[in-house]
This record gives C-alpha cells, sequence and structure tokens, in this order.
C-alpha cells in the first residue's frame, strides 16, 4: 500500500553504525564531506574511499543498495568527467582525433573527479540509510540546541519536522482515497490534455485542503492539551548519552582528519605525469 | 466542595460566524463532576456537548459564567498549564491528536513538555501504554496501527501527565466495534484502577449505560442527569430528543404500553432476561 | 446467471514489495437484482478492498468479477461504463465535497457522464429528492452543512450517476442515531421506489438487521458465511469470535432459550421481539 513506503531512504539494520547517537553520524559525515574535497592527491583519496567502504561495510547495507543511490548523480559524474577528459592537456597524449587530443591527465582527472563525487554521495546516502528520520531529527534538535541561547529557536523547526513526518503517510493514504472516490464519479485523472488535466486537480486538492486544515485545528487542540508551549523548559525522554562506541567513532573521525592531513603533506597536490609515470 | 473536580457554573459559550450572530453552542449550564466519577454526557449531534469537552480545561472560556477545575478558574491563564495537566481531552479522531513519528515518543510528548525528568517520562510511559494495552506497540509507527489502537495512545499520551481527570470526546465514533470495545475497556480501567475521573462524551446508548451516571443534553442545555436506570425510564423522551435508547428498554417500555407488568432491571442484558423469565413463568 | 458476482477473486496489495499484505483470498459472491446485500467484518477482514473491486477501482490479482455475465475490465470502455453501472460511495463520503453548490457536487457524476444539460439537471433533483436534501439548499456551499447533510449530498452524488448496483461503505458511521435512521431509510427506499440493488458495508449489527435481505461475513480476506439474516445471526457464537457482535436483544432471546422458554432465538429488532412475546404469552395470558 502506498502508506507503506519509506520517508528518506532509511535501511532499517541493527548494525553499530545504526546505533550510534545521531550526532556522531552527523559529525563524521559533515567531517568527511569536507575532507575528501580537501585531499589533494590519490593516496589521500584513496584513504577516503578506504575509509567510507569501511563505514558501508560495518553498516551491512547492500553494496547493491549503496550503488544504486548513485543513479540520480550519474549524469553529473558523466559530465563533468567527460569535461575533465577533454579539457586537461597535462600528461602523455594517448588519443588525439579531430579537435579533441585525450592526455593520460584528463583520464587520471576524471578518475579522482568521479571518485571524490561518488563518496561524497556514497557517505550522505550512509547517513539517511543508518539513521532513522526520527532519530535524525532528534539529533538535529540536540546538535542546534545550543542556538537556543543565542535566541535562535530550533525546537520550532524540529517540531515541524517532526509533524511532517508524522503526517506524511496520513496525507499519501488520503490522497488515495480521494482519487479513488471522484474515480467513482467517473472523474478521469488519467487523460486529456494539459489544461484538462490541470482542472481535475481541483476535486483532488478542495477536498485535501479542507481536510488538511480540519486535521491542522485539530492537532493544535490536542497538542495545547499536551502542554506544548512552543518548547519551553521542555525535556526529553530518550536523553542522547554517548556511549563507549560513540566515543570510540569520534576518536576515528579525528584519526581521520589527521590521516587525510598528513597524506596531503606527505604525497602534496598530485601531479598527472609522475601519477602516470609510476603508474606505468 | 472539597471533591468536586470540575464546576461549571451557569456557562454560556458561543462561536464567532463569519458575519451573523450564531446561537450559544451552551447555555445557561450549570454542573458539578465528583472525583473518581464516571459520567457519560449524552446528546445528538449538535447538542452542544462537544463544547463542553473544550470548556473543560480551559481551550476554549466561556462567554459568560466560569468553569472551575479543582476551584481554578479557566479563565486565569496563570492557572493554564496546571489546568491542563488536571484534565486532559481525549479527541474523536485519533489520527489528528498524534504528534510524533513513533509511539512511545508520542506518549512522552506530554511529560516532555511539562520539563518532567527523563528518568520519570520512561516510567510514565511505560506504565501508560501498559495501562491501555499497548506496550507491545511501543515502538511501532502509529500511522500503521488500527484506529482502536491509535486512539489508544492517544490515551496513554494524556495518562502520562498524571490527570486527575480525562474528558473523552465521542473517543468510539470512528472506531470498528472491537477497537469500540478495547478504548471502553481502557477507560474503565483506568478509572477503576487508578481513580481517575472520567467524562465520556458520546452518543452511542450502549456505551453511556455503562457509566455511573448519565447527563444529556438536548438543544445546548443539560435536559436529565441521573444514573442510566433513571436516564431510560422514560424512552419515548429519550427517543423524542433524537437519541436511540437501548433494545432492552425498548422493548421493556412496548411491554408497559401494553399493560404488561414488568419490574427489576430492563436495562442490561442479563437484567431483562431475569424480568422476561418471570412474566413467562406467570403467563 | 447472477447479476453481479466475483470469481475466485484475490487481491494481494503491494505485491512483491517486503509489506505485501493479501486483502482478498478466493473470494467467491453473488448478488441478484434488487436485493439489499449487506457485507460485515472487522476492519482489514477485506470488505472495503472487494467493494473497490466490484466497480473496477483495484485490478484483481487472480479471479474476476463479471456484471451481466461479463468480465468488468476486457475492454477499456467496460471498465469506464462499469464506475457508472455500479456506483461506489466511500467511508465517510462527506470529506470528498469539493464543488461550490451542492448542486454542482452532486452534478459532477452524470456530468463527467456526458450526459445533455437537461438530463443532467434531472438526475441531480431526483437524487437530491431522494436523500431529502430540498431544492433551496442547491446553492449552499457544501461546506457550509451540518454533518448528517453532507452526508447526504456526497451519496446523492452517487445516485445520480442512476447505477444499477449502488455500494455504500459504512454510511452511517460517525453519525449520531437520528443521522443513522435517516441514511438507512433513505436507502431503503431508494431501493423500494427504484428497485436497483443495493450492497451496504457495515460493522453495525443493528443496521443490518433493520434493512438487509442477505448478509456476506467476511474474515481474513475470505467469505466466512453467506445467507439471510436469520441464517447468519443463527451463529451468533462464530460471529463473537471473529470480533463481531450480535443485536442486544437476540442476545437476550437466545438467553432464554437456553434456559428452556418457548421462545424463538431468531429476533433482532425490538419489533420482532415484541411480537414474539405476545404469540408466547397468547391473547391476555399475561395480563392474568
Amino acid at each position: 500500500m502506498l502508506k507503506d513506503i519509506t520517508i528518506g531512504q532509511y535501511f532499517p539494520l541493527n548494525s553499530v553504525i545504526h546505533r550510534l547517537d545521531p550526532r556522531v553520524k552527523l559529525l563524521y559525515t559533515f567531517v568527511f564531506i569536507i575532507f575528501i574535497v580537501v585531499s589533494n592527491n590519490f593516496v589521500s583519496l584513496a584513504f577516503c574511499v578506504a575509509c567510507a567502504l569501511a563505514v558501508t561495510f560495518i553498516s551491512r547495507v547492500p553494496l547493491k543498495t549503496v550503488i544504486r543511490g548513485l543513479r540520480p548523480i550519474l549524469l553529473v559524474i558523466i559530465v563533468t568527467s567527460l569535461l575533465q577528459i577533454i579539457y586537461v592537456k597535462t600528461g602523455v597524449p594517448l588519443i588525439s582525433f579531430w579537435k579533441i587530443k585525450i592526455t593520460s591527465g584528463g583520464i587520471l582527472e576524471a578518475v579522482f573527479i568521479t571518485l571524490r563525487i561518488s563518496f561524497l554521495i556514497v557517505m550522505s546516502t550512509m547517513l539517511t540509510y543508518t539513521t532513522s528520520p526520527t532519530s535524525m531529527t532528534n539529533g538535529l534538535d540536540r546538535a542546534f540546541s545550543p542556538l537556543t541561547k543565542l535566541g535562535i529557536d530550533f525546537n520550532i523547526v524540529t517540531m515541524i519536522m517532526t509533524i511532517a513526518l508524522r503526517f506524511i503517510p496520513t496525507l499519501i493514504e488520503e490522497v488515495d482515497k480521494i482519487i479513488s472516490a471522484q474515480k467513482s464519479r467517473g472523474a478521469d485523472f488519467e487523460s486529456g490534455n494539459i489544461f484538462k488535466r490541470a482542472k481535475m486537480l481541483i476535486p483532488l486538492f478542495v477536498p485535501l485542503l479542507f481536510n488538511s486544515s480540519r486535521r491542522a485545528y485539530e492537532l493544535a487542540y490536542a497538542m495545547t492539551c499536551r502542554c506544548y508551549n512552543g518548547g519551553k523548559g521542555k525535556t526529553t525522554m530518550n536523553l542522547l548519552k554517548y556511549k563507549t562506541n560513540d566515543w570510540i567513532a569520534t576518536f576515528l573521525t579525528v584519526v581521520f582528519v589527521l590521516g587525510v592531513i598528513l597524506l596531503n603533506i606527505k604525497f602534496g597536490e598530485y601531479n598527472a605525469q609522475f601519477t602516470f609515470n609510476a603508474a606505468v | 466542595m472539597a471533591d468536586t473536580i470540575l464546576k461549571f457554573d451557569n456557562v454560556t459559550f458561543r462561536y464567532e460566524g463569519d458575519d451573523a450572530v450564531l446561537p450559544p453552542a451552551v447555555e445557561n449550564l450549570s454542573l458539578e463532576i465528583k472525583k473518581g466519577e464516571f459520567v457519560a454526557v449524552l446528546g445528538h449531534n449538535g447538542s452542544g456537548k462537544s463544547t463542553v469537552a473544550k470548556l473543560s480545561n480551559g481551550l476554549i472560556v466561556p462567554e459568560s459564567g466560569d468553569v472551575y477545575v479543582l476551584g481554578m478558574n479557566t479563565k486565569n491563564e496563570n492557572d493554564d498549564l496546571k489546568i491542563k495537566q488536571t484534565v486532559g481531552v481525549v479527541f474523536q479522531n485519533p489520527d489528528n491528536q498524534i504528534v510524533a513519528t513513533i509511539v512511545e515518543e508520542d506518549v512522552a510528548f506530554g511529560p516532555e513538555n511539562l520539563g518532567v525528568e527523563p528518568a520519570e517520562i520512561r516510567r510514565r510511559v511505560d506504565e501508560s501504554l501498559k495501562i491501555v494495552g499497548m506496550y507491545k506497540y511501543r515502538l511501532h509507527e502509529p500511522h500503521k496501527l488500527s484506529g482502536g489502537q491509535k486512539q489508544r495512545v492517544a490515551i496513554a499520551g494524556i495518562i502520562a501527565m498524571q490527570p486527575q481527570c480525562i474528558v473523552f470526546d465521542e473517543p468510539t465514533a470512528m472506531l470498528d466495534p472491537e477497537g469500540r470495545r478495547d478504548v471502553m475497556n481502557a477507560m474503565k480501567r483506568l478509572n477503576r484502577e487508578l481513580g481517575i475521573t472520567v467524562v465520556f462524551i458520546t452518543h452511542y446508548m450502549e456505551e453511556a449505560c455503562e457509566a455511573e451516571r448519565i447527563i444529556v443534553m438536548d438543544d445546548s442545555r443539560l435536559v436529565l442527569d441521573g444514573t442510566p436506570m433513571e436516564i431510560f425510564a422514560d424512552v419515548n423522551y429519550i427517543r423524542s430528543l433524537g437519541l436511540d435508547v437501548p433494545q432492552t428498554s425498548a422493548l421493556a417500555q412496548m411491554l408497559k404500553d401494553d399493560g404488561i407488568k414488568i419490574t427489576g432491571d430492563t436495562l442490561s442484558v442479563d437484567g431483562l432476561v431475569n424480568s422476561l423469565a418471570k412474566i413467562l413463568d406467570r403467563g | 446467471m447472477s447479476f453481479l458476482r466475483t470469481e475466485n477473486l484475490s487481491y494481494i496489495y503491494g505485491e512483491g514489495t517486503p509489506f505485501c499484505v493479501t486483502a482478498l483470498n478466493k473470494v467467491n459472491i453473488e448478488v441478484e437484482k434488487g436485493e439489499i446485500v449487506a457485507v460485515i467484518g472487522q476492519t482489514g477482514s477485506g470488505k472495503s478492498t472487494l467493494m473497490q473491486q466490484l466497480n473496477g477501482l483495484l485490478k484483481p490479482t487472480e479471479g474476476r468479477v463479471l456484471l451481466d455475465g461479463e468480465d468488468i475490465r476486457s475492454s477499456k470502455a467496460k471498465k469506464l461504463e462499469t464506475r457508472f453501472r455500479v456506483g461506489l460511495c466511500f467511508q465517510y463520503p462527506e470529506y470528498q465535497l469539493f464543488e461550490n453548490t451542492v448542486y454542482d457536487d452532486i452534478a459532477f457524476g452524470p456530468k463527467n457522464m456526458g450526459l445533455s444539460e437537461t438530463e443532467v439537471d434531472k438526475r441531480v433533483r431526483d437524487a437530491a429528492k431522494y436523500v431529502g436534501i430540498p431544492d433551496s439548499a442547491f446553492a449552499t456551499h457544501p461546506f457550509d452543512l451540518s454533518g448528517g447533510e453532507k452526508r447526504r449530498v456526497a451519496i446523492a452524488g452517487v445516485i445520480s450517476m442512476e447505477p444499477e448496483i449502488l455500494i455504500l461503505d459504512e454510511p452511517t458511521s460517525g453519525l449520531d442515531p437520528k443521522g443513522r435512521e435517516q441514511i438507512l431509510s433513505l436507502i431503503k427506499n431508494y431501493r423500494d421506489r427504484t428497485g436497483k440493488t443495493v450492497i451496504i458495508v457495515s460493522h453495525s449489527m443493528n443496521d443490518v438487521a433493520k434493512i438487509a435481505s442477505k448478509v456476506i461475513v467476511m474474515y481474513n480476506a475470505k467469505v466466512l458465511m453467506t445467507g439471510t439474516v436469520d441464517e447468519v445471526f443463527e451463529q451468533s457464537e462464530k460471529l463473537c469470535q471473529i470480533g463481531l457482535s450480535v443485536p442486544q436483544i437476540t442476545e437476550v432471546f437466545t438467553k432464554l432459550h437456553t434456559m428452556g422458554y418457548p421462545v424463538s432465538e431468531k429476533v433482532y429488532t425490538t419489533e420482532q421481539a415484541y411480537r414474539e412475546l405476545k404469540r408466547v404469552l397468547g391473547g391476555g395470558g399475561a395480563n392474568a
């Protein structure tokens, strides 16, 4: 049924990664994204890739699922790679035809970029694969709670996120029902030109909007009855507490940062000529 | 009086219309609910009974007259939180009262807003879910539960605030027979075991008969107040208010109209069986 | 040959996903012209899914639905035609009202059928009459009506298509006794005056006892029992086991019967109960 679709891309498993504090996951994902961009040679990049693969492996999310997550950005990867191949002229010329000259430098640059973008995406999707929307909201709420002291009310934002997550399945179900009901009265949602189709949205959206505003009123009453006052003085039942694993993950994140920095310094900005010769 | 938890003193309330002045939804209503009572409020749609629910904890305040919760006037905004914590309200549509994406987190919502300590919230959430029989669903997503289950989660969410009184605004109207039975049982349990005062608004006769006291509303006013036996003694009057009567009472009335003497309890199934048995023995 | 019947009808929601649910499992039902059939069962027993199969909204996973001996999904034209021949009114239909006036909302179905303006007008007026909505309410915004009135306008929106079979999914749910009574009597009236077939999904045994001529009990995606009201309510124990209940008065008479009193168990309404008592007590016996 429609209501069974999963929101986001959470992949429910019970791995060490899944059990980590959402704040740690937010932290290392953020750090990884920065440092895969910072890494400037193949050794550093290989180190990043290895770390990302390790996380994927430990999370037990099937590699196939992770790779499928790359599909939406496939076009971006192809286009950037082609641009690198065409415009980078360093290294040994390999093929040359018409006005295009392909060099070893161009190919290596393309590989480098492809890896960088792919694994940046892999790590971001790993965050959503291993963190439930609720846990994510909770993590964001806690991570940004210091902002409250600066007068920025993040509580409202997380409340909105929670209510959205809560009501998306309900609304999907409702849309489904309204469509069926109007179809039973002969409404045709599938054929006709664009104007006719746009017109068919009225029997769908008018009831949906009306019902949603009714829901909103009732929800507001229900929340008031449960003493909601904008999150002032609010406590949390499921306190996020750093456990041993969370400290280990934080420590490993620091190791990762130092690793990338050291490898960047040791091997320096990669030289296409050099790397190619070394490879040969 | 010390044992009064909820008091309506000559309350009148009207909703705001777009331009026209609407007739009052509740008019000159005076009513007292005592601690520990199980009271049903009966009335057809539009009789004003749902307005009573919203008035009872200050969601709306009277146009004239006063509502007191443990002596606190609902018009006094300083007592607002205390009042809402004392009198909880459960509404008709379970879908529209659940705020969180996980059952136990929803139940925790009230105590969290009240700033209760985390360990204490945990204890209350577990206890509340056990009372309504939803403990094993604590990690489920609400939208995958049945109507009756969702309604019980909503009830647990109120119980977790440890109120002294809960007003149920037609909590069974949207449920199937099984869901209705489960919700009824949950209400009875928290009245009996936790001593929570229950005000139960409904238009199902069979359900109202399970209360100790029934208040009947018609046309924005209170028209009857008594035990189920007293209320259903006058079958014709109840019918004239657009309400149903239990089949048992209706049959007893038909026999009475026919000049057949019928004595004893004519409301419950077993009571009527005994009363009819007596007549059949005589016959 | 029955007017409407299903042949080994099965339906699985979300087939091939980890969430798949069997909603219908080899269901065979038969409905004759002019009957009022009640379909009862708990939430999740498959009764609502069955209704959406009967007007072709859902595609069977297996089996087929035959209307007048023809498969309703044999062609695209047939499929559309079935929507109009088998009118389905969903549960809480008032939440699907959308037009600016009561008149326009009732006219939505007939307009989609491509009828002439005069024919649409005639049908709207007829349908409104059946549900007791006066002409004076035609210009009203549907959202300004009371709950019971909205429900009746929504039902008129299906009746106005003049379907040969009218299906109503839980038409009385959420209404107060007066509203329930109105809906039930309008359904009965409609049937008596048009002679058309009505299928009503319900979990109120009192409602069923009042109007149905045939009862189909669904349980766990299957048909558990089919028969007259008598035949089905006789098995009160079985009904209780699957979470349904028989009318209160039936319980009273079953108990009296078991206690050895010469009363029939087949009593479902107070009128029947009264007549039965009078029969047993005989003329004047009670006053003695």
